[in-house]
């Protein structure tokens, strides 16, 4: 796999998604009731769910 | 959203249910609270702060010992803190908290009827949206010391408040935790790629991790602390400022001044050092060219070039003569002929349409090396001479300051010579934090030059296995997420900056009489210019003003980007991101 087919996997959209959605993951565990030590699960899902959203876009497109 | 009212019930000094209504006018919307020293003003701050985050002001005193006594000796053992809050869409809101033997914490809807029903969602997270934690600070305090620090000069040091108000510390988190799940990505990579040939690489790249991680975590903790030894030097400055022995009084405010013409005098020479770096490379240059002179281009003027080259002609002539193999006489030009190979020969040596432009700027050339070398010996004794003023008068503001020091150590006042002790402390404190961080900096960007050149070796690493592929792809989302938001808070960092100048001057004309502005340090403080654009040190009532327009200016920005924990993050897709 080389650089330029990793770039067009993530795209700038879901890279985007993916930082915001990581963040408020953030903020509910800070600020809100969400237990704090389940954060890093939660954001290990969130990533998993879009590295598989890149693999079933690249099937697709095959 | 409006703070209608505040409830007490049995906290501290307020015994039963008090209320306060505070004014909603548009017009005249503010309340204040006067009353004589110890009646509990600061009780009812601290009330505030206790409902909203259970937390208290750092100068309350016995925070075990909430609960009215003459409640407790009448049987109570539970005290309750209700702010009633109205949202921009007419919303009505009750925060309660209530402690003692009783503990809990709710929001409740108020219908128009009067009918109270829980809120639904996270309490915790709906005060956090009306006001961060992070920022609370800023607006709730005692008087005791806020979240915002201000040096003896009225300089506010901004950094901080940026990244607290505009909540940059969630995004910050969720960089870490990126990280470490990188590196979990990382350690089973590492495992099936054992028996590869990539080991050291691996090896190297986790050093050089780790060794990130440490300048990473010491530059943050050398910025905490820089903000603490900068805040303690300045209360101190301002306890000699304000002292009441007028002699000491008079030396610190000579200090001061002293001080900043020693910052400004450091400044200069850094200024003119660089100019000083410019002037050697066009003293070489200079140097170099000193006896060119635009007659040595003669040998290429048109006459001089007769009969050396052709005159001038048009190539594309003879190149279609060639290809045509005839000439416009008549002549045949075969390949191979005496005649054509005469033409190749010239075509060879010939000079092209460009050469009377590149002639002329080879003029324009060592005509501005002929200016430049007839000024700059002078540009250059200027600037030595200029540069020796300021090391001299940089020498002098110290000695001044020494001397000041020593009369203030010297002047008897057990007090003073405490302050002036701790005084030195802390400025050497400070000078040490200065070089660890700007240390710590540059390591930061050598180890992650480093770790990209590793990666990109590593990356490139063939014949891998399906499981190590997808190791890999996740290891690049994570890079990918990281750069993103570091991008993210960078761009809104310097936006901000931007945005507050502007901003801030504009709060500035509407409430200072003064024709003053503000202008922002390179070491991110913010501070007070006159017309001239020089700072001034403003009077108490001006730094109060400065203080108060800065936070309302921060939060009118995290207003319109409502929160940049999760709003920077807008798609070039224009797709709504709304959290």
């Amino acid at each position: 796999m080389n650089e330029q087919s990793k770039v067009k996997i993530f795209s700038e959209r879901s890279v985007t998604l993916a930082s915001r959605d990581i963040i408020k993951i953030e903020r509910d565990c800070f600020y809100g009731d969400q237990l704090e030590r389940e954060r890093l699960e939660k954001i290990r899902t969130k990533l998993n769910l879009i590295f598989a959203e890149s693999y079933s876009r690249e099937e697709g497109s095959k | 959203m409006i703070f209608e009212s505040l409830t007490v019930e049995n906290w501290r000094g307020f015994y039963g249910e008090q209320t306060i209504h505070f004014s909603t006018s548009k017009e005249k919307n503010t309340t204040i609270v006067y009353a004589q020293n110890g009646v509990g003003k600061t009780n009812l701050l601290n009330a505030i702060m206790w409902c909203l985050y259970e937390e208290l002001t750092p100068s309350f005193k016995k925070p075990d010992d909430i609960l009215n006594h003459h409640a407790s000796r009448e049987g109570r053992n539970s005290y309750h803190v209700s702010i009633y809050l109205r949202s921009e869409d007419n919303e009505l809101y009750k925060i309660q908290r209530s402690g003692g033997n009783i503990s809990n914490f709710r929001v409740h809807v108020i219908s128009e009827d009067g009918n109270h029903s829980p809120l639904p969602g996270s309490a915790k997270l709906f005060v956090n949206s009306i006001l961060p934690k992070d920022m609370a600070g800023y607006f709730i305090n005692d008087g005791e010391g806020d979240d915002l620090t201000s040096d003896d000069n009225g300089m506010i040091s901004i950094s901080r408040s940026i990244e607290d108000i505009l909540g940059f510390g969630m995004a910050k988190r969720a960089l870490d935790d990126v990280a470490q799940i990188r590196k979990e990505y990382f350690g089973k990579w590492k495992t099936l790629n054992k028996e590869g040939d990539l080991s050291s690489e691996i090896r190297q790249v986790e050093i050089l991790q780790n060794d990130l991680q440490g300048v990473e975590e010491s530059l943050s903790s050398n910025q905490e602390v820089l903000v603490k030894y900068e805040f303690n030097l300045s209360k101190i400055n301002s306890a000699m400022g304000n002292s009441d022995i007028p002699t000491i009084k008079a030396k610190q405010q000579k200090r001061a001044s002293q001080e900043k013409a020693l910052s400004r005098a450091q400044s200069n020479l850094k200024s003119l050092r660089a100019k000083k770096k410019t002037l050697i490379k066009e003293y070489a240059t200079a140097s170099f060219s000193a006896h060119l002179k635009i007659s040595d281009l003669d040998f290429l003027e048109k006459e001089n070039l007769k009969g050396k080259f052709p005159g001038d002609f048009n190539l594309q002539l003879v190149t279609d003569i060639i290809a045509r193999k005839e000439c416009l006489c008549g002549t045949e030009i075969c390949e191979g002929t005496e005649q054509y190979n005469a033409i190749r020969s010239l075509l060879s040596s010939a000079a092209d349409g460009g050469t009377l432009d590149r002639l002329q700027n080879a003029r324009a050339k060592i005509n501005s090396i002929n200016t430049l070398s007839g000024q700059i010996t002078k540009r250059i004794k200027e600037n030595f001479t200029q540069y020796q003023a300021e090391e001299r008068a940089i020498d002098r503001i110290k000695r001044t300051l020494e001397e000041l020091s020593l009369e203030i150590d010297d002047s008897g006042f057990v007090a003073i010579q405490t302050l002036e002790k701790n005084r030195n402390i802390y400025r050497a404190k400070i000078t040490a934090t200065n070089q660890a961080i700007g240390r710590s900096q540059q390591k930061i960007v050598d180890l992650e030059a480093d770790i990209a050149a590793i990666n990109v070796k590593l990356k490139k690493a063939n014949n891998v296995s399906p499981m190590v592929e997808q190791l890999d792809r996740k290891m690049h989302l994570c890079d990918e997420v990281i750069a993103n938001i570091k991008k993210k808070l960078s761009a809104t960092r310097e936006d901000v900056l931007v945005k507050l100048q502007i901003k801030i001057d504009e709060f500035l004309d509407t409430y200072l009489q003064q024709d003053y502005s503000v202008k922002i340090t390179e070491d991110r403080k913010i501070g007070l210019v006159d017309r001239r654009g020089n700072f001034i040190a403003p009077s108490k009532g001006q730094a109060a003003i400065l203080k108060f327009i800065y936070i309302s200016t921060l939060v009118s920005i995290a207003r319109e980007n409502r929160d940049v924990d999760t709003n920077i993050f807008h798609c070039r897709c224009n797709c709504t991101i709304n959290v």
